[in-house]
């Protein structure tokens, strides 16, 4: 009984932990989606946070400069998939596959450029990461900070009304390519803060494939929230202890002392990003524009 | 008399081949409401647009209170007082009224959006403009009326004094309509230019101090509207005499007789219908009236074999004594069925196929083997439905989408009567389509009506019910409101009443 009770806290917490890149690359995700710009590259979003993190602040040896550079990376990352889907007027969800793709070639490349071995960064001393608890208190801050940012600021009005009518958007002087160019850019920011924290926080190093499927999972999170910053949380904290109990439930043994297959139990997250979605999807609104083309 | 405060001398457009705007004049009076009219087609959008600055023009200039003027964007025309109305709204739906009311020009204070002087700017224009919307109600819950105030306020807002309203009747309910052209009165009343691009001749009639007619992109005549009539107006419009939108032909109330030809009962839809209920006898013309959205689109759907209903109690739809709940389209075509469906660029006609394929593939039940394309008959039914119907197409294998939407349309009315059907489902049948083609399809359902078809005719243009039924069905949330009979003899004493169960 004491052992249970201890392992349930422990998985709250873990799932807590765990929810904090989705709740990022989610919230990344809401502000791409509701300026109207389709987003499934948060995955290849949150490896450049991932890569960008971890080796700044190996190269640097302060995890506050790799933050800023996974800040960066994701700006840049944010600009490239803005540029070709706003300005070049590709498809959102081939571009967005593309550019996943893209990404998951270019990191060992120039993992090897900077590491000389392909699959991994160099792994970071204890005092060079950054703690999980204070980035899952920022994404967690972050939520109401962009509700405000939405419904309070100029800018935020513009992002929702060319996410919703690019029509009328344009007809008052709202300049709807800009204003998704800033959002894309502001969503590749924040996701890669997610990045960070799977590398520089939760983990000591940038390795292949670390996300896991992550983006695609806060994507799951967004629609079941209804594309909602505060609703958010919760969905993400959803995925997060499903996370949770995909690790904790694989040392545990069944009745009859036997084990499932890890592979079984690794399914869990997904199973439950696949129920939640065939479930939830068409039930919550998408904004009326997205992934139109101005 | 006032000054002139826009005006456009010598605008040419072009788009590729095509001449939308040949060498149009324009001169605006201030204070005065001035009525463009034309036909589909005949530049009037274009005319705006130019003047609204979404496009600019070729040739010509535009001048705005004796300045010459250009304008890069909508803002250009926005700052200097022009606004527009647009036919489809320019509203986030999904954004509340006080949202809408500011966007794009926002009040702030320290960078964050003043709500509260908005809200203030707001009810004090509502209060001048006699009008009440809820501000903090989201715009996909007001009515179409509403929103098109909404619209009004949010150039009001914006400082505009030349108000441009594109098609702005269409989508609104006889008292809606009324209302309408009172608050343009108002507007004019309070110093504002007005521009009303419409179609409709009654209403330029009612407000009107100037009428500038547009026909094949030119300006053909600008008059008085004092010194002019409908008749002479239509007359213009058209190029020769055509018989009014909302006149009716057929006065008499007919003598039905025979079994009915659809009986529909308690037909409840899997979202919009709730038992509905009717019949149809041989030769008659049943309108359905309504606003748009209220259940027609379903009805059309299950009627036609689109979707077929799910088995609710009591349900039934028989035609000529047959229950043709389960069965599908084509056997309801073979069976005598036809329709004329309410988009006809979605459901009438493949766009990229010519008019022969078009033709065959919405008539092929009526041909020996409905599988083989037969190549000289069908060539040779849409040569002949081309002259009966004076469809303007180079030849039989134009492709549907070269034509204009009238004569798209003609080509569907002649297909859908080609194999002699016993129902018509004609859902707005000439919606977008000019007075002279409107014409044409009127005549001809009329003459078929007289020949024992029986027509369902769908339409959110009461003029057109009113002009063609002899019965009218209203409907609202799905479910039938009201049942006038006798339409051909009490005709426009109704409107106010069939206006009334549409909301």
């Amino acid at each position: 009984m004491n052992e249970f009770h201890f392992s349930f806290v422990d998985l709250l917490l873990s799932g807590l932990r765990l929810s904090t890149p989705l709740l990022f690359a989610a919230l990344g995700g809401l502000l791409s989606e509701r300026a109207g710009v389709a987003n499934i590259a948060l995955e290849g979003f949150l490896l450049v946070g991932a890569f960008s993190a971890a080796a700044v602040t190996y190269l640097s040896g302060n995890p506050w400069i790799g933050l800023s550079g996974a800040l960066a990376a994701g700006a840049m990352i944010g600009l490239i998939f803005a540029m070709l889907t706003v300005y070049a007027k590709a498809d959102h969800i081939v571009m967005g596959t593309a550019l996943n793709l893209f990404v998951v070639g270019a990191l060992p490349l120039f993992n090897k450029i900077f590491f000389g071995v392909t699959g991994s960064t160099p792994s970071l001393e204890l005092d060079q990461r950054l703690s999980v608890w204070f980035l899952f208190f920022v994404a967690v801050a972050l939520s109401p900070l962009i509700w405000f940012f939405l419904h309070k600021v100029p800018f935020g009005y513009h992002l929702r009304s060319s996410g919703e009518n690019i029509e009328a958007s344009k007809s008052l002087g709202i300049s709807v390519k800009r204003t998704r160019l800033i959002a894309v850019i502001l969503a590749g920011m924040v996701t890669a803060l997610g990045g960070a924290f799977l590398s520089i926080a939760h983990g000591s190093q940038f390795s292949r494939g670390m996300s896991a499927g992550r983006g695609f999972i806060a994507l799951a999170a967004l629609i079941l929230a209804g594309w909602r910053p505060i609703p958010v949380i919760l969905t993400c904290i959803l995925f997060g202890l499903a996370d949770a109990a995909q690790i904790v439930l694989q040392s545990y043994p069944l009745p009859d002392g036997s084990t499932l297959p890890v592979q079984w139990i690794q399914m869990f997250p997904y199973i439950v990003t696949l129920v939640v979605l065939v479930g939830f999807v068409g039930k919550t609104e998408p904004p009326q524009a997205i992934a139109k083309n101005d | 008399m006032s000054s002139l405060i826009l005006e456009a001398k010598g605008i040419t457009k072009r788009f590729g081949n095509v001449v939308a705007n040949d060498r149009v004049d324009l001169s605006i009076r201030e204070g005065e409401i001035h009525a463009i009219i034309g036909e589909n087609g005949a530049g009037k959008s274009t005319l705006m647009k130019i003047l609204y600055g979404m496009i600019a023009p070729d040739e010509g200039q535009l001048l705005v209170r004796g300045k010459s003027v250009h304008f890069e964007s909508p803002l250009d025309a926005l700052s200097l007082g022009i606004g527009m109305v647009h036919q489809h709204f320019m509203l986030v739906e999904r954004m509340t009224v006080l949202e809408n009311f500011i966007l794009g020009s926002e009040p702030t204070i320290n960078g964050i959006v003043d709500e509260k002087s908005a809200l203030q700017d707001l009810k004090n224009l509502m209060l001048e403009a006699h009008t009440e919307l809820p501000s903090s109600s989201l715009v996909k819950f007001l009515s179409v009326g509403q929103q098109q105030r909404l619209e009004i306020l949010k150039l009001l807002y914006r400082k505009s004094d030349i108000l441009i309203f594109d098609e702005p009747t269409g989508v609104l309910t006889p008292q809606e309509v009324d209302q309408f052209l009172k608050s343009l009165r108002d507007l004019k009343a309070r110093g504002k230019t007005i521009l009303l691009i419409t179609h409709k001749l009654n209403e330029v009639m009612a407000v009107a101090d100037q009428v500038t007619v547009m026909r094949a992109g030119k300006t053909v005549s600008s008059l008085a509207a004092s010194s002019t009539d409908v008749k002479e107006l239509a007359t213009l419009l058209v190029g020769r005499e055509v018989r009014a939108f909302d006149e009716r032909k057929v006065k008499s109330v007919k003598k039905l007789s025979g079994a009915p030809v659809l009986k529909v009962e308690s037909l409840s839809g899997v979202k919009k219908l709730k038992s509905v209920s009717f019949q149809i006898n041989p030769g008659e013309i049943l309108g359905i009236a309504g606003i748009e959205g209220n259940g027609q689109h379903e009805l059309v759907q299950m009627l036609s074999g689109v979707k077929v209903h799910s088995h609710s109690q009591g349900a039934s739809i028989q035609f000529l004594n047959m229950k043709i709940d389960q069965w599908n389209v084509e056997k309801r075509k073979a069976a005598g069925m036809a329709c004329i469906p309410e988009d006809r660029h979605h459901e009438g006609l493949i766009l990229d196929f010519n008019l022969v394929e078009n033709f065959y593939l919405g008539s092929r039940v009526h041909f020996d083997i409905p599988t083989l394309l037969p190549f000289k008959e069908v060539t040779a039914l849409v040569e002949k439905s081309i002259s009966d119907f004076e469809i303007k197409a180079k030849s039989p294998f134009s492709k549907a989408r070269e034509l204009s939407g009238g004569n798209q349309q003609k080509v569907i009315v002649a297909r859908e009567l080609f194999g002699r059907p016993k129902l018509l489902i004609a859902a707005q049948p000439t919606r977008g389509v000019d007075i002279g083609a409107i014409e044409r399809i009127h005549d001809e359902l009329l003459k078929r009506a007289e020949e024992g078809m029986a027509i369902l005719l769908i339409s959110s243009e009461l003029d057109e019910i009113l002009s063609l039924s002899d019965r009218v069905l209203v409907i609202r949330n799905g479910e039938i409101s009201a049942e006038f009979s006798d339409v051909a003899v009490q005709g426009p004493d109704l409107r106010y009443e069939i206006g009334r169960a549409m909301v």
